[in-house]
């Protein structure tokens, strides 16, 4: 008898505390900005080697090139673009060398050959959403979401990897944190982004 | 029976598991051949899209629902006999309720098929199922058929260890008089059983639980399926009369398969003995009475429809007596309500061969109710404008005939590998053993 | 899947080019999430960028639609580079914006599978091999140099610097020889308002300015003419709230889809037309109420009492009519559509214009303030000489462009056998058509929408073609082809001495510059005469001699009617799956032809419907199908043109007979033009197994669809509207008249219509998510007095959404996949038919049973009040479906292709769904997107009107409005509570966001 009534309280007791830290720790995660709630950093696919070994590293990095400079319609347009060829031309008419190098580089070299060719550049799609998925950068960027939010720390990579699964959750995860937010009000109507 | 003693019954029921004879091998062999061929019709269906099947607007679901919503009944009555019975302590059902039960499970493990084979996109069927995901998504639990899923689920389940449970003292019973493997199986299923006072006692306070959970499955289970129908708007699918409606049609068409069952078994294994015309006049009785109560829905049905004066109402229930598709409504008054009449005289009751042909009747004429219901109500809704009658194509034919094809293949491993009567309860029934009796 | 049209090789690889950034195709629902993360694919960039063109921002360009003589403005809707969608040009005068079935499915002629991909040499055993384009040119100029003989150069019919530049070439060839065949020409038009004004022209047809119109077989909401043009005009007189007696009269033995929208339908005898008219404006001059003269005619010989007995109508009906034509002023009266073109079709429009002027309508319904230009035709009785000139051998060389002579003239003409006889024959279609068959070098032309051109419409109004995209095949304009040839002939006069067409256009439209590039976004000059100069009859018709049309064929056979195809026209639509798949808008047939007979003759003669019959003239055979349609006259045969095409190229067009082409060579006599009613016919079973697919198909009522009384498409005396009769009097129209009878009979409660559907909805129905409407709830309004039936809305609505065409089979099997129908119901109280149409979508009810039945949620109530659809999430109970009242939800039987370059077409904003999922209409959900992603961007709200969906965009009749309902100053808002408002089947308390506005039928008494 008095056993029983014993792991009756001690269950009790167990779940009372559970269900209390279960709740501080709900509490604990609360990010202060809603919408930029870190930047995501472990890789979720494999980097996958592009035509031309183009670094973000370098452009976004070290130069500190702004990516709207090569993105032109991330705030223009629902699809964000892959900067045309000429774009990279605008410098690379005049820049051949890699700094320090004496001789022109063989990838610039690449890069011009496909422009006099007037061939695209075959880039590998990493950011892949689902066709019946409708994303609007053009929204989001205006909203004030930070390109790494979604695509990591872009400036940081030789090789572009993903860092997030683009899976329903994970936006929903968002516009669940951004339902009130006075600033940009995510909607969490189905429709607005299922095509 | 008094010529029956508990050795004799062991005999007897034990010779059902020998070997196979030749008959049972080529019955099981035409069988898996119906079953391949259904199966071959669900891989085209889900190849090529639903359009296989001959579906379209405005009748939408047809012979799959059909055959979801008979067998699911057909289970009932193994639930009603085992269960309900049971708990009254009727013992004509000791006999039967074997049978019953695995064909309540058989049926019911049918009957689970067809939800899936009507999806559009059957490989997302898991959708339907409450689990947790990184959508964040849960199944609307407003939906009928999301009940469904649950009822369906839960009768599988309680169903199948009532039958199990049943099943042990059985097992052991055969486990002494097997041998080699079947001697292993045998031992493994009867988890140790040995007949001690001490397992009966838990083994049937246990027993009278599992019947008494058992026993609101049968009025629960068919009402669910009901409202699939009761919960829509259509015409001749929105009415209240829909669950009891549903129920008795369900115990009455379980009875029909029962008996549809029993005759040729009590044939070929000759256990006249045993099947007495007690067990089938009692089960007539049954028949007789929900045949009726089918019979009082139906007419209700009419009479609502024409008491409303709502014009849909009117005019799909015109025309399903006299619509296109009304020979198929006549064939359902026919065998539901008149041929099941004849069970009033006890002579008929008790002649074997003629419940068994009635029983067929029933077992079509259910068939029919169901058809009748999903089909023709569709074809004639609201907007005339889309009223269309539906054929049915190959694919819808062949899977409804593999799914019989799927319950024979069970239950003809059933009554070779199991118990199909229940050895200790047909003991019940006899005179205990008295010293003397093994020298007389 | 079975149907045939789905098992097509895929002709063509996607072009280099068109390797755009990687959104180029829309998305399959099916694909969805299958495998995550999805296979690596290639996002390409351009090279250099065009200018203007933003991957994902849809690009305009303004042109000419070239599918009839009409001349319609268009914007032609680009995605990365290729045209998805056709919308009519809002400021273009003709159509403001409105565009036609037949218009907007130019696309499918784009990118019909079947075009001539490259220019083709014909062999020696017949076939036709590839050839490149410097040997087809050399070919061609080895040819003209030293031609075996005179060229003749057939074309269609041109009416802007196309024709000046073909004459020019032809001219440089040393030939005048350039005939113009045009099968829908309107030559008796023409000519019968020579005879009447003194002017060979298209005057100006005002419906909006005239009280009564009387057609004698003028379909001028389909073929005749300017159908957009007029379906608008009418409407604003006929259409909408207008409570003016405007009123349609229709003189036709063949109820047209004209026919089915007027208040009264007059079953004349076929060819008796003339008489008709005539006897009208005797009643009305006899009585003193004429307005006009009557061009110095004695219409006492035309008294009804006189020709009642031919025209087959009684004359107390003719003199009513009369009656009401004068007292409804100013009457507009028009003949000259093609199932009245008899033998005597011009005296029927001289007639039509004594009625109109006795009526009042001259000046005001018809005046020739501006003209619509058809530019210069050939009359196919003139064609005859031409056809000679080739049999006699004097032709070397046959040029042939736009035109399709050898199915669109009579067989008896014999131009397949005439061609034989041309020792080389050049073709310039764009489609492997009859003649180009015959021909032994393709040179294809860029379909319209690739090239550049001009076209006249009115007076004043030139509209401008420029090409939308790169060309999808290896074609080239036949223009630069013919100004290559005369250069390298060394023959360059006056306009062949530009290096370019462009350059020619250019120059004809005033060289480059700001008028030029204005006119390029314009989509042309629009200088509209809005004046309408007086006008009377010309004296002198008393000359004319007015009678019946004789018929030939068997005297004791069947007079036979032939009508123009509102789908098909002239046999162009034929290759076009979404005009194959659009319900004829009368009969509903679909993927067929037919002859239309009376159900009595048809069971008098032992038929039943889809029975093949063969119909026998003096000319040939036609076998077709057989179809019971009530209006028609009992002792008339009526078929369509546009099907029976025979060439092997066309993988959807070779269906029924070719009318064309089975009619004897006998001509209006005044005009010249081609008699479409000429002979009398006998008809006898093929006893050929056939099946015609048609929508409306309930077994019930055989297809002759009847409401049962379910108040579906509802009307409402205009006596009651205007308050000169009390509603109850209205009640006496036949079944499914006003409102459903069933709701006023005891024990059925229907729900008011509520009148404030959002809050009292909410009181009503807390759970009928109305209370939860953040922001906005869409609604639409439809106003069935403005609605004719035309089926425009249904192109642009598959268009817009990327539905599939299933075919004919699956189509008779009730599995057409289009979003929006329109449900065509007959009425007939007091002997009268009368016609409803009715397009029914998804009506997105407030409180939908689909939504709740759902185990996935992937159908769901959305916060704007939309009854939203997640493909993706579907997973095929096809529950909401069975729960749909209005059963407008239409199901993936199949994954359905669209056969390249078709899915070219495919607007990458709307999934394409795959076999398995539910689908229907959103309410362009995708256009809402778009338009709240705009408002957002200027920081305002979407303003009214702003945001239209596909179907209202086009209508010509305007009889579509959507809007915001939460917004009290919209116009969808004034509309909803409508005196003449109501929901289908609102008695099931569904709360539908679609408000029907109640038909007006006109009875005026006298």
């Amino acid at each position: 008898m008095t056993r029983t009534r014993f792991v009756l309280l001690l269950g009790f007791a167990l779940t009372v505390g559970g269900l209390f830290f279960a709740a501080s720790s709900l509490q604990a995660a609360k990010p202060t900005d809603t919408l930029n709630p870190g930047i995501p950093t472990k890789p979720t696919g494999p980097a996958i080697e592009q035509p031309i070994a183009y670094s973000h590293e370098l452009h976004a990095g070290k130069l500190g090139m702004d990516c709207g400079y090569c993105h032109t319609n991330v705030a223009k347009s629902g699809i964000a673009n892959i900067p045309n060829v000429s774009t990279c031309m605008g410098c690379h008419t005049y820049v051949k060398k890699a700094s320090g190098q004496k001789e022109p580089s063989a990838e610039i070299a690449k890069l011009t050959k496909y422009y006099e060719d007037g061939v695209s550049i075959p880039w590998v799609n990493i950011h892949q959403l689902p066709d019946h998925a409708n994303f609007n950068h053009k929204r989001h960027v205006k909203a004030g979401v930070a390109c790494q939010t979604c695509h990591g720390p872009v400036e940081t990579m030789p090789v572009v990897y993903p860092v997030v699964k683009l899976q329903m959750g994970f936006c929903v995860d968002c516009h669940k944190a951004n339902r009130e937010n006075v600033k940009a009000p995510a909607s969490l109507d189905c429709v607005v982004c299922h095509k | 029976m008094s010529t029956l003693t508990y050795k004799k019954v062991n005999e007897d029921f034990l010779s059902l598991l020998r070997n196979p004879t030749k008959a049972w091998y080529i019955l099981f062999a035409l069988d898996l051949l119906v079953l391949a061929f259904g199966a071959a019709c669900w891989i085209y269906q889900i190849q090529t899209g639903m359009g296989a099947a001959g579906k379209m607007r405005p009748v939408m679901w047809a012979l799959y629902i059909t055959d979801f919503v008979f067998w699911v009944g057909i289970g009932h009555a193994g639930t009603l006999i085992s269960a309900v019975l049971f708990l009254f302590r009727s013992r004509f059902r000791n006999a039967i309720y074997r049978t019953a039960e695995g064909m309540t499970v058989f049926a019911v493990m049918t009957a689970g098929l067809f939800p899936l084979i009507h999806l559009g996109r059957v490989w997302f069927f898991y959708w339907l199922l409450p689990y947790p995901n990184q959508r964040g998504l849960w199944p609307n639990f407003r939906s009928p058929l999301e009940w469904d899923v649950f009822a369906v689920s839960t009768y599988l389940t309680i169903s199948s260890v009532f039958f199990f449970v049943g099943l042990i003292p059985d097992l052991a019973v055969a486990r002494e008089n097997a041998v080699g493997l079947r001697k292993k199986i045998y031992t493994l299923a009867s988890l140790g059983w040995r007949g001690t006072d001490r397992q009966w006692k838990h083994y049937n306070s246990a027993y009278i639980y599992f019947a008494a959970l058992a026993t609101p499955l049968v009025f629960s289970v068919h009402s669910v399926v009901s409202w699939d129908f009761a919960m829509s708007v259509n015409p001749g699918w929105h009415g209240t009369i829909f669950a009891p409606y549903f129920v008795a049609g369900a115990i009455f068409s379980g009875i029909g398969m029962v008996i549809t069952l029993m005759v040729p078994m009590r044939k070929i294994f000759g256990l006249e003995k045993y099947l007495t015309d007690w067990h089938f006049d009692s089960m007539g009785k049954i028949l007789l009475f929900t045949s009726l109560i089918v019979t009082y829905a139906y007419a209700t049905e009419m009479f609502m429809a024409w008491y409303s004066g709502n014009i849909f109402e009117k005019s799909v229930f015109w025309d399903r007596a006299f619509g296109p598709v009304g020979w198929a409504y006549w064939i359902m008054v026919l065998c539901n309500c008149l041929i099941p009449l004849l069970c009033i005289k006890k002579s008929m009751r008790t002649n074997v061969w003629g419940m068994f042909i009635i029983s067929i009747f029933v077992n079509i004429g259910m068939w029919f109710e169901r058809f009748v219901i999903i089909v023709q109500s569709l074809s004639h809704n609201f907007d005339p404008w889309v009223w269309r009658m539906y054929q049915p194509t190959l694919v819808d034919v062949g899977v409804s005939i593999g799914s019989f094809a799927w319950f024979g293949m069970f239950f003809l491993l059933f009554i070779k590998f199991l118990p199909a009567m229940a050895i200790v309860e047909m003991k019940e029934i006899l005179p205990a053993p008295r010293k003397n009796a093994s020298a007389a | 899947m079975s149907d045939d049209i789905h098992e097509q090789p895929l002709p063509l690889k996607r072009r280099e080019f068109l390797k755009l950034v990687g959104v180029a195709t829309a998305a399959t629902a099916g694909a969805g999430c299958l495998e995550f993360p999805p296979p690596n694919e290639l996002i390409q960039p351009y090279v250099t960028a065009p200018e203007n063109i933003i991957p994902g921002v849809a690009t305009y360009y303004a042109s000419t639609c070239r599918e009839c003589p009409a001349a319609c403005g268009l914007h032609v809707k680009t995605r990365e580079g290729r045209a998805i969608k056709l919308e009519g040009n809002p400021s273009h005068p003709v159509n403001l914006g409105s565009l036609c079935a037949r218009g907007q499915s130019a696309l499918q002629g784009l990118y019909n599978p079947d075009r001539h991909a490259h220019p083709k040499q014909r062999q020696a055993d017949g076939s036709f091999k590839e050839i490149t384009w410097e040997e087809a040119e050399a070919l061609l100029v080895e040819k003209l140099a030293a031609p075996a003989g005179a060229v003749q150069f057939w074309t269609g019919q041109e009416t802007g610097t196309r024709a000046a530049l073909y004459d020019a070439f032809i001219g440089a060839l040393g030939s005048a020889d350039r005939i113009v065949h045009e099968p829908f020409a309107w030559e008796a038009l023409r000519e019968g308002n020579r005879l009447a004004f003194g002017r060979a022209e298209i005057p100006t047809y005002d419906f909006a300015a005239a009280g009564s119109v009387f057609t004698l077989g003028a379909d001028f909401l389909e073929t005749w003419l300017s159908p957009v043009e007029y379906a608008r005009t009418f409407a604003t007189r006929h259409g909408g709230s207008t409570t003016d007696a405007g009123r349609l009269v229709a003189f036709e033995s063949r109820l047209s889809l004209t026919g089915s929208n007027a208040d009264e339908w007059v079953a004349i005898k076929p060819g008796t037309e003339a008489l008709a008219a005539l006897a009208m404006a005797q009643v009305i001059v006899a009585e003193g109420l004429a307005k006009g003269s009557t061009g110095g005619l004695d219409l006492t010989p035309y008294a009804p009492a006189n020709v009642a007995e031919q025209v087959g109508v009684p004359a107390e009906v003719l003199v009513r009519l009369a009656r009401e034509f004068a007292a409804n002023g100013p009457g507009l009266a028009i003949a000259g559509g093609v199932q009245a073109q008899s033998a005597r079709a011009t005296h029927a429009v001289v007639a039509a214009n004594v009625l109109t002027s006795v009526g009042g309508g001259l000046g005001s319904a018809l005046h020739f303030g501006r003209t619509l230009d058809l530019g210069r035709t050939h009359a196919p009785r003139d064609l005859a000489p031409a056809i000679e000139r080739m049999n006699g051998g004097g032709v070397g060389v046959l040029l042939v462009h736009g035109t399709n002579p050898a199915y669109s003239l009579p067989g008896a003409l014999g131009f397949a056998a005439a061609a034989g006889k041309v020792p080389f024959k050049v073709s310039f279609s764009i489609d492997p058509d009859e003649t180009a068959q015959l021909c032994d070098l393709i040179l294809p032309d860029h379909h319209p929408l690739e090239s550049w051109g001009d076209a006249q419409a009115w007076t004043g109004v030139r509209s401008l073609l420029q090409p939308a995209m790169r060309p999808v095949f290896k074609t080239k304009s036949t223009p630069d082809v013919l100004l290559a040839a005369a250069k390298t002939l060394g023959r360059t006069p006056g306009l062949l001495a530009a290096a370019t067409w462009r350059d020619v256009l250019t120059a004809a439209w005033g060289g480059p510059g700001a008028a030029w590039d204005a006119a390029l976004a314009a989509g042309g000059s629009f200088a509209v005469a809005s004046a309408a100069p007086a006008l009377a009859l010309s004296g002198g018709l008393a000359g004319v001699g007015f009678s019946v049309a004789e018929l030939g064929g068997d005297a004791a056979g069947t007079p036979l009617v032939v009508y123009a195809s509102p789908n098909m026209y002239d046999g162009r639509g034929a290759n076009k799956p979404w005009l194959q798949e659009l319900p004829d808008p009368v009969t509903k047939v679909v993927w067929d032809h037919w002859v239309e007979i009376h159900p009595d003759t048809m069971t008098k003669l032992g038929l039943k419907r889809g029975d093949h019959v063969a119909l026998k003239t003096p000319a040939g055979t036609l076998e077709t199908a057989a179809y019971d349609y009530i209006g028609i006259r009992p002792d008339v045969f009526a078929v369509a043109t546009g099907q029976g095409h025979t060439a092997d190229g066309g993988r959807y067009w070779k269906r029924g007979g070719n009318v064309a082409g089975f009619l004897p060579a006998t001509y209006d006599d005044a005009s010249g033009g081609l008699a479409y009613v000429a002979v009398k016919t006998t008809l006898a079973k093929t006893g050929k197994k056939y099946k015609l697919a048609y929508l409306g198909g309930d077994p019930y009522t055989g297809g002759q669809s009847r409401q049962m009384g379910r108040g579906i498409a509802q009307a409402i005396p205009l006596t009651v509207v205007t308050g000169k009769a009390d509603a109850h009097g209205a009640a006496a129209h036949g079944e499914g008249g006003h409102g459903d009878p069933a709701m006023h009979k005891p024990g059925f409660v229907g729900s008011p219509v509520p009148a404030d559907p959002i809050a009292s909805a909410a009181k009503e129905a807390p759970n009928s998510a109305y209370a939860l409407h953040a922001k906005h709830k869409w609604g639409m309004v439809v106003d069935l007095n403005s609605c004719n039936g035309c089926q425009a809305c249904v192109i642009a609505c598959s268009a817009e959404n990327n539905v599939a065409f299933v075919g004919k089979e699956q189509v008779d099997k009730g599995r057409e996949m289009m979003w929006l129908r329109i449900e065509r119901f007959y009425e007939e109280h007091d002997g009268k038919l009368e016609v409803r149409h009715v397009p029914v979508m998804c009506q997105h009810c407030g409180a939908a049973p689909c939504e709740s039945v759902c185990p996935v949620y992937a159908t769901y109530h959305n916060p704007e009040g939309l009854n939203a659809m997640i493909y993706n999430r579907c997973v095929g109970t096809r529950y909401c479906s069975n729960n749909c009242p209005y059963k407008v939800r239409a199901f993936n039987w199949f994954h359905y292709d669209f056969p390249a370059p078709l899915n070219w077409q495919l607007n990458p904003d709307v999934t394409v769904r795959d076999k398995g999922v539910m689908e229907k209409c959103t309410f362009c959900v995708q256009r809402i997107r778009d338009a709240k992603d705009h408002a957002k961007d200027e920081a305002r709200n979407v303003r009214d009107g702003e945001m239209v969906t596909a179907c209202q965009q086009t209508c010509p009749a305007q009889a579509i409005v959507f809007g915001d309902l939460m917004d009290s100053e919209s116009r969808v808002r004034q509309l909803v509570d409508h005196d003449r408002g109501y929901k289908i089947f609102e008695e099931i308390n569904t709360y539908p966001a679609v408000t029907y506005l109640k038909k007006v039928t006109r009875d005026v008494p006298v």
